[in-house]
């Protein structure tokens, strides 16, 4: 879902990265005030897995792939502020790097992935623990949580389109709900998988205080 | 297990790493090469019009995950794969210490309860 260059006007994609910047910001700030040395480890690891698996271009039919996002993963794990700044540094490094993602699309793409991804999934899995305890209140919000912030996403970077004048509102909008609702399923079937393997190796970690 | 200490650290970052590069080995040769969800939807929409053309005036060092230099597709994909994730890695711990270290500076270094 890595918008690339051309695809936004100037007032939405400058828009965007101010809005992103400023809870880049905030993120920052938080982290800078609760982050332990306990989180450092998960912190680079997981941010390694994030952009391992975001590789891992899976068909969906229609000649049509998917990745993997994994903003919801790293909420659930470390909070959705170490989302944001996890998700941010994945993203320069692919779009300064790898080129992947425009430039100045790259505002857009961490509210997209990072903001929108992050926040959502991480209230979404607590709402769904809050009525499903233990683990797999864990597992079920993480499923539910992965899928919905995908969706969601996509619906957002849609809606950025659309505020561009680059596709009409509701076609862009149903079209990329609909690939993403099939992606989404991908999204958290990984999710559950990489919950479920930590939970068995190092169940500790899922303990972290969240940021 | 506790993340106390020092040698379960290392540990967990030893096998963390091996397996995500293990992952990328195993699984990047044989991902999909078709457009994503975002591509598709431009190529197929009528109208979908380019809005801004800005391009990258300087070339990303490795674009579309391929090292300069290495022919070989199955394995071109692998060695920038394997150089993200021990970048990513890298440039997030590096963030996670330097923000650990603003905040013992500030001198509001505290056990963060954790368990």
């Amino acid at each position: 879902m890595h918008i690339p260059d051309g695809f936004l006007d100037t007032k939405t994609w400058i828009a965007m990265g101010g809005i992103s910047a400023i809870f880049v910001g905030i993120a920052v700030r938080k982290m800078n005030k609760k982050i332990s040395e306990k989180h450092i480890p998960l912190l680079g690891v997981m941010a390694a897995f994030v952009f391992a698996a975001q590789m891992f271009n899976f068909p969906v039919g229609g000649g049509t792939s998917g990745h993997f996002m994994g903003a919801t993963l790293i909420a659930i794990l470390l909070g959705p502020w170490s989302s944001v700044l996890i998700m941010t540094t994945v993203l320069i490094i692919q779009c300064l790097v790898f080129q992947d993602g425009g430039i100045t699309a790259l505002g857009a793409n961490i509210f997209n992935m990072g903001i929108v991804g992050g926040f959502f999934g991480y209230y979404i899995s607590a709402v769904t623990q809050f009525f499903i305890q233990g683990k797999n209140g864990i597992l079920a919000g993480g499923l539910v949580a992965a899928w919905c912030s995908l969706v969601l996403s996509a619906v957002f970077c849609a809606v950025e389109l659309a505020i561009s004048g680059t596709a009409p509102f509701r076609f862009v909008v149903s079209a990329m709900a609909g690939v993403h609702a099939i992606i989404g399923i991908g999204e958290g079937l990984i999710t559950v998988a990489t919950l479920s393997l930590l939970m068995k190796v190092r169940p500790d970690l899922l303990k972290l205080q969240k940021i | 297990m506790k993340l106390s200490t020092k040698k379960n650290v290392i540990m967990f970052i030893l096998f963390g790493l091996s397996f995500i590069v293990g992952l990328v080995f195993l699984i990047v040769p044989f991902t999909s090469q078709m457009p994503d969800g975002l591509e598709k939807v431009s190529e197929h929409t009528i109208g979908f019009v380019k809005k801004d053309d800005f391009a990258f005036s300087v070339k990303a060092p490795m674009p579309d995950y391929e090292v300069p230099g290495v022919r070989n597709k199955f394995n071109t994909r692998r060695y920038a794969g394997v150089i993200g994730v021990g970048l990513v890695f890298g440039v997030s711990i590096l963030i996670g210490y330097i923000l650990k270290k603003r905040k013992k500076k500030r001198g509001q270094d505290a056990y963060v309860h954790d368990e």
